[in-house]
């Protein structure tokens, strides 16, 4: 299961995560967050609640960074221990700004 | 002869030697098993092997030594350690007849005979012995084998000092690294000549496979992949081949037969005259333009001196034709055929039975024999042996046989009296056993009597031809695209109209180089010689390819596909996708890892066991697969070689080694580097080989192909080609067809919108991933389960599926459970042969409320358990896991194979402890079953975050009540499920 909480200021847009993003969420993350990205220069992902995260869920964080970072930026922070170890071994630390 | 010249030609020993030091990575020798190619170096090492063995038995100058072995770089290893050991070789082909092997070995005398057996027993066991013993020029060398006047083959036994004057004669100018292609039988005195030719120049030769010989579109292929530069093309291939051979084609040598009518553009075709009975090059002639009467040319050295003489031995005037003689003071004799050796070797001169004529400008054109010799395809026939093999099989008294030579269709016919019992088929079935495939007869022929000359001996130019007398039968028409085509094939090779599809091949006039022509004309990879020599009609020629189009390719297609699949990057199956997913809720746990380390004890060459490391990382594509998200953010693996795994040497005393001990294994990143690691370290008392995979590119088959080639790299044997890509690129293949579209369907209708019981019901969440084991008492024995298996028609597998599908039932009460087993997924030679991640997990979801007996349970669980493996294109299980929240209860029957490490203990090596630090769940509920030779024991993993020892006790005592229960049953359909589960 996962809850998305979307805040926006400007063209700032905070997305507040809890649960999981796995394959079973990962199509609700497109739609409620990748989908929206339109006007968005700042991206953040707030991961705080995120408790897992599987490689449908990579994908989806990789794709809506990439859209926001052609004209601006994105940074994904607050991460658990098992979500910073998910970046760390699969060598995303280097593509993602991850605070 | 004036042999002074040769005292500047150094020994080929010392050249080998010299190249060796100069040049010790340089590639020696490729074959289709070791494609990567041996080293001069290795070369030279595998050799002293050899060497140290023979001297160890005492064998040396003038001893003969048998070498039997399959082709590839063995023998070549195998001739050179003999050549070291200063003693003579005879070689064989292991596809000989048995008979022709026996006759040749004692024939020759042999002491020793190194077959694949002794060559494994050397590589493994034999400390190499550095240097070799100097040749006498007139010290026996090596002996072929050819046919014989006298009914069987003849040995022409060679002297160390034809390799010196081949170097001269051979005139073969090769530049260093040059590629060159090997494509006769490594018995040939060509491919003897070859050798030596790679001793003295420090090119590389590549042994074609045979099958790929025998296919010219194959060849041509392998010439342009491999880049070949120089190689020996008979002047049939050369027409099968057509043309055009490639970019990198340079020189051509052609010969043993008559070179009419080709030439080649942009490269140097040289026509060469040369014979068993000289090693050496004996004329050449640079051919520039197709010629009707090719020449032979001319020595190239004022050494060698060819006479043509009339039948009293006087020479012939100039212009006139005269039987070809020629000194050769190194071919010693006939072996045991004094007769015939002073037949053909008078006053130092060597009777060829050729008859030549010398052109005005000194080259010598060939103008046919003085004997009854024939060549076919090169090969040279003495009617005598044909004769003789047919008698023996028929039990006649009079045979004779007669060669026809076309430069597009030569065949040889046996002609016998009175009506045959066997039919034509089995007398050349019979006769395989004793003669070469190219010997057998095309034509049986009766006649009524022989013709005979006015002395009474047989006029053999007068037996007819049996062309003339084909009879013909009914047509039958062509029904299929491919019997058209290949009905058009054979009549333009065998230059005949209408041919039925029921008309015999070799009956028609077929020969090997026809047959050549037709694979050439038809152009499929798949369609061999084999194929026409067994089929021998296009019907069934069309049958026997149909049913190979459904098997799996022969091993050098498979080389093809595979090294063409490892060129682009592939999707993940989605067991892979699933593991990294497991990976990834507990990250930096070792869950996935798996960790090996072997001990070689004080005495082990620790380069040994580097260099065998070394093979395996290159052998295996996993050892260089990176998995990545592409551009699209997809998953895909790749391989790149750049980024092979590098083993090397480390080197610490035992006390820092205990101290690393407890803490080897290091996690692995699962995206951007090979998720395999082999490190070797040298300690003060003991050499050691870890070996650490991750789960995500390994199951238990693969870790058997990996240690299996570590043991055969280590024993200096050839390693299997790894098809992992190849299997990669047929399931993507397989996810656009038809059968995954069944499969999908398959699961939609029997499994989905059910509400299963997949797991013991979970009694607590705490956060992490903790794992327990517990072991679960069950009655089951060894013999029991045997019993089982005999008695209620279910396997040991099912019968664990079925225990733990009741156990489920009994613990929720729900009567709707899913359990997944583990299938190996090995199903064809290419899966067997690929090493990587292939096992999958099948769903088997049982309905109890719709069996009643137990052998409706057995019957149920068989049959989904066929029906899964059937439908595991589609990979259902693993589409509905998600890790730790709706993974299914795992099952999986392991017995001592699954870690059988046999294959690393013939290396001496022995499996060592270690920890690998796990505590965390693979799954949430994961049920082995162990089985050695004495017992069975049965595990329960489990995420201990989620149930409490009460709940597991729950499941325990259940599974335990079902199983003793049910492992007692002896007639499954006496008892019913509801008496089990109460």
């Amino acid at each position: 299961m996962l809850t998305i909480n979307k805040a926006q200021a400007g063209t700032t847009l905070t997305v507040s995560l809890a649960g999981r993003l796995d394959t079973t969420t990962a199509k609700q993350f497109h739609s409620e967050v990748n989908d929206h990205l339109e006007g968005v220069t700042d991206l953040v992902l707030d991961c705080k609640d995120l408790d897992y995260i599987s490689s449908a869920g990579l994908r989806e964080f990789l794709g809506a960074c990439k859209t926001v970072s052609e004209n601006g930026t994105h940074v994904i922070k607050n991460c658990n221990d098992n979500v910073l170890g998910v970046f760390k071994i699969t060598k995303l630390g280097g593509i993602l700004n991850i605070e | 002869m004036d042999l002074s010249p040769l005292a500047k030609v150094p020994y080929f020993m010392d050249a080998f030697t010299k190249w060796t030091v100069e040049m010790p990575d340089s590639r020696m020798l490729v074959d289709d098993q070791y494609y990567k190619g041996w080293t001069r170096a290795r070369v030279d090492r595998a050799s002293a092997r050899v060497y140290g063995y023979l001297k160890q038995h005492g064998i040396g100058r003038e001893d003969f030594v048998m070498i039997c072995l399959p082709r590839g770089v063995f023998p070549i290893i195998a001739m050179i350690g003999v050549w070291k050991a200063g003693a003579a070789f005879v070689a064989v082909e292991d596809t000989y007849a048995p008979e022709r092997i026996e006759f040749i070995r004692n024939d020759c005398g042999c002491k020793l005979t190194i077959d694949a057996n002794l060559m494994q027993k050397i590589m493994n066991e034999q400390e190499p012995l550095e240097g070799y013993e100097r040749a006498d020029d007139h010290d026996a060398c090596f002996a072929v084998y050819t046919s014989g006047s006298t009914g069987r083959p003849k040995g022409v036994l060679h002297e160390y000092g034809d390799i010196k004057l081949d170097a001269i004669a051979g005139n073969v100018q090769i530049e260093p690294g040059a590629r060159g292609a090997l494509i006769a039988p490594l018995n040939f005195v060509v491919s003897i000549k070859s050798l030596t030719g790679v001793m003295y120049a420090p090119c590389c030769f590549y042994i074609v496979p045979l099958s790929t010989v025998k296919n010219p579109r194959k060849l041509l292929q392998y010439y342009i992949e491999n880049k070949i530069v120089i190689s020996y093309l008979s002047p049939s291939l050369i027409r099968a081949v057509g043309g055009d051979l490639g970019p990198y084609l340079k020189i051509v040598h052609t010969g043993s037969e008559p070179a009419n009518g080709i030439s080649l553009d942009g490269i140097k075709l040289v026509n060469n005259y040369a014979m068993s009975e000289g090693a050496f090059t004996l004329c050449q002639f640079e051919i520039d333009k197709p010629y009707d009467e090719c020449p032979v040319g001319k020595p190239n050295t004022p050494i060698i001196q060819i006479r043509l003489v009339d039948e009293d031995g006087n020479d012939v005037p100039q212009g006139e034709t005269g039987e070809i003689i020629f000194e050769n003071p190194f071919f010693r004799h006939y072996i045991n055929l004094p007769e015939q050796t002073a037949e053909a070797l008078r006053d130092g001169w060597y009777h060829t039975g050729d008859l030549g004529r010398m052109l005005p400008d000194g080259n010598l054109v060939l103008v046919g024999r003085a004997n009854d010799m024939i060549k076919i395809d090169g090969n040279r026939i003495e009617p005598a042996e044909i004769e003789a093999a047919f008698k023996r099989v028929t039990g006649k008294e009079w045979a004779a046989a007669k060669g026809f030579e076309k430069p597009d269709q030569s065949f040889v016919c046996v002609y016998y009296l009175g009506e045959l019992e066997q039919s034509e088929d089995e007398i050349r079935k019979a006769m395989e056993q004793s003669v070469p495939y190219y010997m057998i007869p095309a034509f049986f022929m009766q006649i009524k009597e022989p013709p005979l000359l006015p002395n009474g001996k047989l006029a053999r130019k007068e037996l007819p031809d049996p062309r003339a007398t084909i009879e013909r039968g009914e047509y039958v028409a062509p029904r299929t695209e491919f019997e058209a085509a290949l009905c058009k094939a054979f009549e333009s090779a065998l230059g005949i109209d209408n041919i039925s599809v029921t008309e015999d091949f070799y009956t028609l006039g077929g020969s090997s180089v026809a047959a050549m022509k037709v694979l050439s004309i038809m152009n499929l990879d798949d369609l061999s010689a084999v194929d026409i020599f067994q089929g021998r009609t296009v019907e069934k020629i069309a049958e026997l390819y149909a049913e190979k189009a459904e098997a799996t390719a022969s091993d050098v297609s498979e080389y093809d596909k595979e090294m063409e699949a490892r060129k682009h990057p592939h999707e993940l199956v989605p067991t892979h996708r699933s593991v990294i997913d497991y990976q990834l809720f507990t990250p930096t746990a070792p869950m996935w890892i798996f960790p090996f380390l072997f001990s070689f004890g004080p005495d082990a060459d620790a380069n040994r066991v580097l260099e065998a490391a070394r093979m395996v990382t290159i052998n295996h594509p996993i050892f260089s697969t990176i998995y990545e998200f592409n551009e699209d953010f997809d998953l895909q693996q790749r391989y790149d070689p750049m980024r092979r795994v590098r083993v090397g040497i480390e080197y610490m005393t035992d006390a820092e080694f205990e101290a690393q001990r407890d803490n080897l294994i290091e996690p692995f990143d699962v995206l951007g580097s090979p998720m395999i690691r082999i490190r070797i370290i040298k300690t003060d008392s003991n050499c050691y080989a870890l070996i650490v995979f991750h789960h995500i590119i390994m199951d238990g088959m693969s870790m058997q192909i990996v240690f299996q080639s570590f043991a055969r790299a280590y024993m200096g044997q050839p390693l299997e080609l790894d098809t992992y890509y190849s299997y990669l690129e047929d399931e993507e293949r397989l996810r656009s067809s038809a059968a995954f579209r069944k499969a999908y369907d398959y699961y939609m209708e029997n499994y989905e919108n059910v509400d299963w019981c997949k797991i013991i019901e979970p009694d607590k969440q705490e956060p992490g991933n903790v794992n327990k084991r517990v072991v679960i008492p069950t009655n089951m024995t060894p013999e029991n389960l045997t019993a089982l298996e005999q008695n209620c028609d279910i396997t040991r597998s099912g019968f664990l599926t079925a225990i733990a599908t009741l156990a489920l039932a009994k613990m929720s009460g729900k009567r709707d459970v899913m359990t997944q087993f583990a299938f190996h997924n090995r199903v064809t030679k290419r899966k067997q042969s690929a090493g990587g991640f292939l096992a999958l997990l099948l769903p088997l979801g049982v309905r109890l409320d719709k069996l009643t007996t137990l052998a409706d349970l057995y019957a149920e669980v068989n049959k989904q358990s066929s029906e899964g493996i059937a439908n595991s294109v589609y990979d259902w299980a693993t589409a509905q896991d998600n890790p730790y929240v709706d993974d299914a209860l795992a099952l999986s029957f392991e017995n001592a194979a699954i870690t059988d490490m046999t294959a690393l203990q013939v290396m001496g090596a022995k499996m060592e402890p270690i920890d690998p630090h796990n505590d965390a769940a693979l799954r949430r509920n994961f049920l082995q079953v162990f089985e050695t030779a004495d017992n069975i024991t049965v595990m329960l993993s489990f995420m201990a975050t989620i149930y409490s020892d009460e709940r597991i006790n729950e499941f325990s005592e259940a599974l335990t009540a079902v199983t003793n229960r049910m492992i007692e049953v002896t007639d499954p359909a006496s008892v019913t499920i509801a008496e089990v589960l109460a």
